[in-house]
C-alpha cells in the first residue's frame, strides 16, 4: 500500500495524493489529515491531486469530505492541481464541488490561505 | 566497372532495415511472431501501427498515410480487425483502478484525451457501484471498429439486490455514496446507458463512437 506524503510546512499541512488510489487509501488519507489537525497547530490545508488521472464521484466526495473536516478544525482546505479533463468530467458528471476551495497551483494556493511557509 | 555508392548500399539496406524494425516492434508489443493476416484485434493493430511508423519515420524521413494503409491494409487483410474485448471479474476495491486502467489502456489513441478521462471515470463508476451495493460482479469493455468509426461498449452486470431503475434515474436523483448525478451522469458523457436491473440480475451497457 502506498503511503500517503504528508509534509507540514509552518501552519500549512501539504497532501500530495499519489497516482494510484484505492477507495480504502482515499479514507486513510482522509483519517490521516484529521488526527493530524486535531494534534498540530495547522491553519491551512492543501490537497495536490495533479497526479489523479481521473476523479470519480467517490473521490470527489472523500476530498470534499476532507477540506469540510479542516474547516471543523478552524482550518481551510483548499484543492490544488486538478487537471483541465477531469474538471470537465467532475461537471459533466454533475459533481459539484463548489463547496471545496480550489486554486490553480501551489502558489496560489497558500496566497488564497494567507499563509507563508518560510519567514524570510 | 564502377557502380554509385548510395544505390548499391540502399539496394542491400532497403529490405532489412524495415523487417528488422518490424521484427523488435513485434517483441515489443507482446505480439506472436506466427500470429496470421487478420488476426490482430483492433488494439493491437493501432499500437503496432504507430510503433512502426515511429520506426519507419527514423530510416524514411516521413511516412505518408497512404504507405501506412498499405501496411494497414496488409496487416489485416483490408478487412476490419476483430474487437478487442477485455474482462474484469470484480471483488473488491482494487478493481475499480484495474478496470479504469483496462479503459485508458481501450481508449488511448483512438479517443481524444478528454474523452479518455471522461470514459475511464464513467468505468470506474460502474465498477464502484458493482462492489459497493453487490459485492461483485464483472466489467467488460470492447473496442470494435467498422466502416465508421470506433466504438467503446461497457457491460457492467451483476447478481445483486438490484435498484429501482427510475429512481435512479429521474431527474432529482442524487448519489449517496458519491457526488453528482450517478448514472445519469454517465449517461451524458456516453452516447446510450441502457439499465436493467431487478433483484439478481443488473446489467448495465453503455457505449460511445468516434466517427473517422
Amino acid at each position: 500500500m502506498a503511503s500517503i506524503a504528508l509534509l507540514k510546512l509552518g501552519d500549512c499541512l501539504f497532501v500530495s495524493v499519489p497516482e494510484e488510489l484505492r477507495d480504502s487509501e482515499v479514507r486513510d488519507l482522509q483519517e490521516t489529515v484529521s488526527t493530524r489537525l486535531s494534534q498540530e497547530r495547522v491553519r491551512g490545508v492543501v490537497i495536490d491531486v495533479s497526479s489523479l488521472s481521473i476523479i470519480d464521484s467517490f473521490v470527489a466526495r472523500v476530498l470534499g469530505d476532507t477540506a469540510a473536516i479542516a474547516r471543523s478544525f478552524g482550518a481551510r482546505g483548499v484543492l490544488v492541481g486538478i487537471r483541465p479533463a477531469v474538471a470537465t468530467t467532475l461537471i459533466d458528471l454533475g459533481i459539484d464541488l463548489s463547496a471545496v476551495e480550489t486554486a490553480l497551483n501551489l502558489e496560489r494556493a497558500l496566497a488564497k490561505l494567507n499563509l507563508r511557509v518560510v519567514s524570510l | 566497372m564502377a557502380a554509385p555508392l548510395l544505390e548499391a548500399v540502399s539496394r542491400v539496406l532497403q529490405p532489412m532495415l524495415p523487417a528488422s524494425a518490424l521484427r523488435s516492434v513485434v517483441a515489443t508489443l507482446d505480439i506472436t511472431p506466427t500470429a496470421e493476416v487478420g488476426s490482430l484485434d483492433v488494439v493491437s493493430t493501432r499500437r503496432l501501427l504507430d510503433q512502426l511508423s515511429v520506426g519507419l519515420k527514423l530510416y524514411t524521413g516521413v511516412i505518408a498515410r497512404p504507405q501506412l494503409d498499405l501496411i494497414r491494409g496488409a496487416l489485416t487483410g483490408s478487412l476490419h480487425p476483430p474487437p478487442t474485448r477485455l474482462m474484469l471479474e470484480v471483488n473488491g476495491e482494487s478493481d475499480v483502478l484495474l478496470s479504469v486502467k483496462a479503459c485508458q489502456r481501450l481508449c488511448k489513441g483512438f479517443f481524444s484525451g478528454t474523452e479518455c478521462v471522461r470514459l475511464a471515470t464513467v468505468v470506474s463508476e460502474l465498477t464502484r457501484n458493482i462492489y459497493m451495493y453487490a459485492g461483485k460482479g464483472r466489467v467488460v469493455l470492447e473496442l470494435a471498429e467498422d466502416d465508421r468509426g470506433v466504438q467503446l461498449t461497457m457491460v457492467a452486470s451483476d447478481e445483486g439486490p438490484g435498484f429501482v431503475v427510475d429512481a435512479v434515474m429521474a431527474k432529482t436523483y442524487v448519489s449517496k455514496t458519491g457526488l453528482g448525478r450517478g448514472l445519469k451522469g454517465c449517461r451524458d458523457i456516453l452516447d446510450s446507458l441502457k439499465v436493467e436491473s431487478a433483484p439478481g440480475r443488473t446489467v448495465i451497457v453503455g457505449s460511445k463512437r468516434v466517427r473517422k
